[in-house]
């Protein structure tokens, strides 16, 4: 009883550090949102003529490349609410503020051309003509002042003609007027930030040479088990020695205590490859990889996407699905008008059928990655994206999974998988649908034919399945910071495996998530799932993770 | 049997791209868009620029990452990653990481 009790305040405890750390991401987050909002163009750049007058074609010429380069942040109707803005900080202008009415053709062509960070610098992206035509149409959203463009820099913090050389003005930039013509400066600036990337890429060991990854901590309340934190660090390391070549390994790093006392810790290598480009169309590539079966462990299993705390049952632990094998791959994509096909093919080791374990033979264990045979497996998955929202695919694999000395046994396993993420103007945010559905079957076996191990002979029809369907809603064009970082998710799973068989059982469970994005990649979650067994007593749970990806 | 025929089909739409679209692949760094594209590709690839595919083929699976994130160089090699994880082909990898490049 006091040891329960202690446990419980050290628990609020963690709870207590939990929340701190999360105030410090928020607080980090707010930090980059400091600079102000002065950013001005060059009295020279903004006295600068539109060379392409206002007429009907350049307002739709103007839209056209609206639509494709600057909609994704600054939002359809030029609010500053594009689908990507949730991201960004500072975050994208409202270009029909009046603000931006009031500055001249010149100025705006001008920050088009320079971009400030997060916007891009078009200079290299759209022509001349194009990012004065897009000035053309941002014109129809911010009409200009009903006199002449105004005199840029009222306050006085640029320089004008003819006084001096060269001074500091906004951001530590140079401008100037004669004799050094503002072209000359901008150029000069673009350089110093070059520069400045530079020097921040070539911190040792980061130039083509990347350290990201994930990190979760969680805490987990099931029924019939005590409750328990966890932890994991997944450091995913990237090296690109050339264009043509990317090695990658990830491994997890992860601790966790039970109510008695019992920790463990674990590392577990899940990627080691290398991938080569062979075409715009083709990557090759072998060693451990994240297998393309479904899209769960190649898409969405890091804890800063999987909007749950928890993995669908059919892709867990005692799921039905491989993760990561070691083999050879080859991969890649081709567009088929506006739609797009993709395609993965491997020749692995396989996963291994249990045959000696009492509490689970018959099932296959993912996680041996040498082989015990000399039959491979074989898989691959065909993807297609009539539209670039929404992505599904057919994955199979077939394998020979028998160690040496069994009986021949081989397995074949199938998936279907589809993801749907719109957002949806009426609803006020973006829904994301996911389901996924595997098909499982080994051929008959006979497990423990002479009794030896003490659980056979027995042999049953050897059928799994299963699968996830989840819906998530968050309402991004809420105009509540809070509102719009919330995400509302709830998850249906359910896992087959025949009855007669050691371990068998029938389980679904109803998951409902609540998850609060404090950046969009640090995500504090909390979860219910509803269980329902039907051999085994229902498990029903609370989950609560704080996920960062890096 | 079963396993021959599976095999086969795989093998398909692998011969097919290193028959038909031979060695046409470009250096990841963007070249800059003044510039005339690159030799007609062998298949028609989109029109879209590198904003839109930014946010259409991140956004998918995860939330938006802000392209302050990273440096230009760091980009380059996580564009690189995300070419093998999300299937994006060549041309698209190269106007996203462009595109990306352009906010520094």
């Amino acid at each position: 009883m006091r040891h329960r009790k202690k446990k419980g305040v050290a628990g609020r405890l963690e709870v207590l550090a939990g929340i701190v750390l999360a105030a410090l991401a928020t607080n980090y987050s707010f930090a980059a949102d400091t600079p102000a909002d002065d950013w001005k163009a060059p009295a020279s750049a903004a006295a600068k003529k539109n060379p392409v007058p206002t007429s009907a074609e350049a307002v739709a010429a103007g839209k056209k490349i609206y639509e494709s380069s600057c909609l994704a942040c600054h939002g359809a109707a030029g609010k500053g609410d594009g689908p990507a803005a949730i991201a960004l900080t500072p975050k994208p202008k409202d270009l029909s503020d009046p603000k931006i009415a009031s500055q001249s053709d010149g100025a705006l062509f001008w920050k088009v051309t320079e971009g400030k960070a997060p916007m891009p610098s078009y200079l290299k992206l759209l022509s001349d003509t194009d990012r004065w035509r897009v000035i053309d149409y941002v014109r129809t959203i911010a009409p200009p002042p009903a006199k002449k463009p105004p005199a840029p820099s009222p306050d006085g913090a640029e320089v004008n003609a003819g006084t001096q050389g060269v001074a500091a003005t906004h951001a530590g930039e140079l401008t100037a007027t004669t004799p050094v013509t503002q072209d000359d400066l901008d150029e000069l600036n673009r350089k110093i930030r070059g520069l400045q990337d530079q020097i921040r890429s070539a911190i040792p060991g980061t130039e083509h040479l990347v350290i990201a990854g994930d990190a979760a901590v969680g805490f987990t309340n099931q029924r019939n088990t005590d409750s328990t934190f966890s932890a994991n660090v997944s450091p995913l390391i990237l090296w690109q020695p050339t264009d043509r070549l990317l090695f990658e390994a990830a491994f997890g790093l992860g601790v966790s205590t039970d109510a008695s006392s019992n920790s463990s810790t674990s590392v577990d290598l899940g990627v080691a490859d290398a991938t080569y480009v062979v075409n715009d169309y083709l990557l090759v590539g072998g060693g451990l990889f994240v297998v393309p079966f479904g899209q769960y462990h190649n898409h969405f299993d890091p804890p800063w996407i999987n909007k749950l705390p928890d993995d669908p049952l059919v892709f867990g632990g005692n799921g039905i699905a491989p993760i990561s094998e070691v083999g050879v791959f080859a991969r890649g994509a081709a567009p088929i008008g506006n739609m797009k096909m993709t395609y993965d093919a491997y020749v692995t080791n396989g996963p291994q059928l249990i045959t000696r374990d009492p509490a689970a033979a018959g099932s296959l264990n993912f996680s041996d990655y040498t082989d015990l045979n000399n039959g491979k497996a074989v898989g691959g998955r065909l993807g297609f994206l009539p539209v670039p929202q929404l992505e599904t695919g057919y994955s199979f694999e077939y394998a020979q999974t028998a160690p040496d000395g069994f009986e021949h046994a081989y397995a074949l396993l199938q998936a279907v998988d589809l993801n749907w993420v719109q957002e949806v103007r009426p609803l006020g945010g973006v829904v994301t649908a996911r389901t996924e559905w595997v098909w499982s079957e080994v051929a008959n076996a006979t497990y423990d034919p002479k009794g030896a191990l003490g659980f056979g002979p027995t042999s049953f029809g050897n059928y799994r399945n299963g699968g996830y369907a989840e819906l998530a809603y968050r309402p991004t064009l809420s105009g509540s910071h809070i509102l719009q970082n919330l995400e509302f998710i709830t998850r249906y799973n359910l896992l087959r495996t025949p009855l007669r068989s050691p371990g068998g059982e029938h389980e679904q469970a109803i998951e409902f998530g609540i998850d609060y994005w404090i950046t969009p990649s640090v995500v504090l979650k909390a979860a219910y799932e509803v269980d329902d067994r039907k051999i085994g007593p229902s498990e029903n749970a609370v989950f609560f993770q704080l996920g960062f990806g890096l | 049997m079963h396993f021959k025929t599976l095999f086969t089909f795989a093998l398909i739409p692998l011969a097919w791209l290193l028959a038909g679209c031979g060695d046409n692949a470009q250096p990841i760094t963007a070249a800059p868009a003044s510039q005339p594209s690159a030799p007609a590709a062998p298949l028609a690839d989109s029109q879209k620029t590198g904003a839109q595919l930014w946010a259409e083929n991140c956004a998918r699976c995860h939330n938006m990452r802000s392209p302050q994130s990273f440096s230009s160089a760091q980009w380059q090699t996580i564009v690189m990653h995300m070419r093998s994880r999300a299937d994006l082909t060549g041309p698209e990898t190269r106007k996203i990481t462009a595109f990306l490049q352009a906010s520094h």
